[in-house]
């Protein structure tokens, strides 16, 4: 052979090498030693969702953290964890591939995606290879409805929190003696928007309030909400609700303010209204806004106080919707493991299948607990309502979970 | 752009690149096989774009428009009345082709040339996809999800296998048409229009013909891509196909690759799916910084291509002889 061929080949070859030297030590660093029980999360740490995908992460970790610390799992004779995270870029085919990634290296859990077509695609990977995939963010009905055997949701369906705001709204009314009854929806355009918008519409019309109307708009493009807000105004809307980026949430508050639309309630579901962003970027501009979220960003139970300093005193922010919905699947695992002494991904689905999970116990703080069907949604799930007021958010409804009284209806724009 | 004698490499070489990817699904784990069908994926879509923009000069930012076209045709017609995908992709082929028919005539009837053309198929797309978002034949935003199991007959498949030889025979029919179409009369055609229009119409080649001939072909072949995408993640949505992320990795691979050549585009898709992957598998703990600095590099690399191999990485080849060839280097 020719030398000049010679060293073409040798490039290549060197080349080929080297990009299967580095899949396989990935993956090799990947499956640790015996004494470990591999989990990933397969999350968006970069795009537009990376906001939810970093803090659920750093929510993972930390139990991760915790019980390594703490003797790690007492059933598997203080195994500890092995946690590795993947980026789903906010894309659902890289969330795909991610995913097929992770369960070849065989993992015992994944966490994911944080994204409703992410989780969509991950969930069929997982539930071809018999893993878990526990979702503890993501929304969207479909998820649940194929039939997986080992999908599962920690967090309520859509239409479950959506319809929250508006239960909230009818018990104010009537303890207040208000008629508030205009009902104007501005969702984005994305799956959950659109569940969000219909589960709306639906129990606005059931409870007799009036729809003035439905707007979804193209969450790629809008960038200002004036033109529409200023039609509800002038419609006598009095009740604004929707389900929203954390960029469309702040600037719908903003331009409620510039357009003077002191309405009875702003209320947003889960997405932007409970990123930290929120409160950072409008500071008394979002005094009085309600907020549904299963997870409670003050209650007084267990663990969570000191958590939620630690959190804040590490990260400098308020501790977000997102890393509670971290801490609470880890720990949910965590306990399944535990229980079922295995890391087999069949039996931990099977224990999860089975295993209930009372609020507050450990690391658990999503309402009101978990205890999933059999199709992997959480029975126990449910949203809780909570309000901005002197610049944090703290819990007004369902009576037995709220730590103050709600303000009614929302004070006007200063 | 790049000329097309440059491609002009012994076939045996690609027989055994052929060869090569035929027995590839039997040394890859499920992984390694799910980055090469979305690789090849990229590579098929990158072809057919080549043809509207590496051919015919036309840059078009709207096949994710065809794309989701014949994702949703097949879909739609599968989920609602039982129609196999085998057929449906052709549906959706054809429809894509009538749409690109329409388009092209408006366009040319309003003789939009350049970045306004850039632009009004993006505006097009645009349309499609509010569209898409607002009606609820087609489930809006929510999307549709196909089922999943194992039903050759309705194109799906538990394994990857079946579904990387799928693709691998699409980027051969890619190919393949990219071939006819590069050695035939049209070819010569539509390289005349693109390097100069008045003076191709002067020497009597019919240019509005051409074009939207190329742009027929293209879309055609790009909604059997979607298709392809729909069987094989099983779940699509207005965001996922008519979205613009789809139509830049079109332009990136085939920029990257070479545009206006046979392998450029294929070339450019691999190896920038490839290199995606390869960052991320890299054996870093994972962090935010961490996978911006991935991110960083894939960027990087981008740049690097674009700057110093203006005609593609197809070009690599020449660019080094023509280095050794001057004075002073051995």
């Amino acid at each position: 052979m020719p030398e000049k061929k010679l060293k073409s080949w040798t490039m290549i070859a060197a080349l080929c090498g080297l990009l299967g030297g580095s899949f396989s030590f990935s993956a090799s660093e990947a499956l640790g030693a015996a004494n470990e029980v591999l989990v990933a999360g397969v999350l968006p740490l970069t795009g537009t969702n990376a906001s939810w995908g970093i803090r659920n992460d750093r929510g993972i970790r930390y139990v991760v953290d915790w019980v390594n610390a703490h003797g790690g799992i007492k059933s598997l004779k203080g195994a500890k964890f092995k946690y590795v995270s993947a980026d789903t870029e906010t894309k659902a085919d890289v969330a795909g591939s991610q995913t097929e990634k992770i369960v070849s290296e065989n993992v015992s859990c994944v966490f994911g995606c944080n994204q409703s077509p992410g989780t969509l695609v991950a969930s069929q990977v997982t539930e071809r290879k018999g893993v878990p995939l526990i979702t503890v963010s993501d929304y969207d009905p479909l998820i649940t409805q194929r039939g997986f055997k080992y999908i599962f949701r920690t967090v309520p369906v859509m239409d479950k929190i959506s319809t929250s705001v508006l239960v909230f709204a009818q018990a104010m009314n009537k303890s207040q003696n208000t008629k508030f009854t205009k009902v104007g929806i501005l969702c984005e355009d994305s799956i959950v928007g659109d569940s969000a918008a219909k589960a709306l519409e639906k129990h606005t019309k059931e409870i007799g309030y009036t729809v003035v109307d439905v707007v979804k708009y193209n969450a790629a493009t809008t960038r200002d909400f004036t033109g529409v807000l200023s039609r509800y105004k002038a419609q006598g809307v009095e009740l604004i609700v929707g389900h929203n980026r954390p960029a469309d949430s702040i600037q719908i508050v903003r331009n409620l303010k510039e357009i003077v639309f002191n309405s009875a309630m702003i209320g947003g579901i889960g997405g932007g209204w409970v990123a930290p962003e929120f409160l950072r970027n409008l500071g008394p501009l979002s005094e009085g806004v309600i907020i549904a979220s299963s997870e409670t960003p003050d209650v007084k139970v267990g663990k969570f106080a000191e958590l939620k300093k630690e959190y804040e005193e590490k990260y400098k922010e308020e501790m977000p919707s997102t890393f509670i919905g971290g801490i609470s699947g880890a720990w949910l695992l965590y306990r399944a493991i535990e229980q079922c002494a295995s890391t087999d991904p069949k039996v931990i689905a099977k224990t999860l299948h089975s295993i209930e999970i009372k609020y507050g116990d450990g690391f658990y703080f999503q309402q009101f607990g978990c205890k999933f069907d059999e199709k992997g949604d959480n029975t126990l799930a449910s949203a809780v309502i909570f309000q901005v007021q002197n610049n944090l958010r703290v819990s007004v409804f369902p009576a037995e979970f709220a730590n103050h009284k709600p303000i009614w209806p929302k004070p006007v724009f200063k | 752009m790049s000329n097309v004698s440059r491609t002009r490499k012994p076939y045996y070489y690609l027989g055994g690149a052929g060869g090569i990817l035929l027995f590839l699904p039997l040394v890859m784990n499920d992984h390694l096989l799910t980055v090469a069908i979305t690789g090849l994926m990229w590579a098929y879509l990158c072809l057919s774009w080549n043809l509207v923009f590496g051919f015919a000069g036309q840059f078009s930012l709207g096949h994710a428009l065809f794309w989701g076209i014949g994702a949703y045709t097949s879909t739609v017609l599968f989920v609602n009345y039982g129609l196999t995908p085998w057929v449906g992709i052709f549906v959706g082929g054809f429809l894509s082709a009538i749409a690109a028919w329409l388009i092209s005539l408006v366009v040319l009837r309003y003789r939009v040339k350049g970045v306004y053309f850039a632009l009004m198929t993006l505006a097009f797309a645009e349309v499609f996809t509010g569209l898409a978002l607002n009606w609820d034949y087609i489930r809006g935003p929510v999307g549709i999800l196909l089922p999943m199991k194992n039903s050759p007959g309705n194109l799906f498949f538990i394994a990857r296998a079946p579904y990387y030889y799928f693709i691998l025979g699409l980027l051969c029919l890619g190919l393949g048409v990219t071939y006819g179409i590069q050695k035939s009369k049209l070819g010569y055609y539509l390289k005349a229009v693109r390097e100069d229009e008045e003076a191709a119409e002067v020497s009597g080649v019919p240019s509005s013909r051409y074009k939207i001939l190329a742009m027929i072909i293209s879309a055609f072949l790009t909604a059997l891509g979607g298709t392809f995408y729909a069987q094989f993640f099983l779940y699509i949505s207005p965001e996922i196909m008519f979205g613009f992320g789809s139509q830049m990795t079109m332009m990136i691979g085939t920029m990257v690759g070479g545009a206006g050549t046979l392998l450029g585009p294929v070339l450019g898709s691999l190896v920038f799916s490839f290199l995606g992957e390869l960052l991320r598998s890299l054996p870093l703990a994972h962090s935010r910084e961490i996978v911006t600095v991935e991110r960083m590099i894939w960027a990087l690399v981008l740049v690097v291509v674009i700057f110093y191999l203006p005609g593609g990485l197809v070009t690599l080849g020449d660019r080094v002889k023509s280095r050794k060839g001057r004075p002073g280097t051995s």
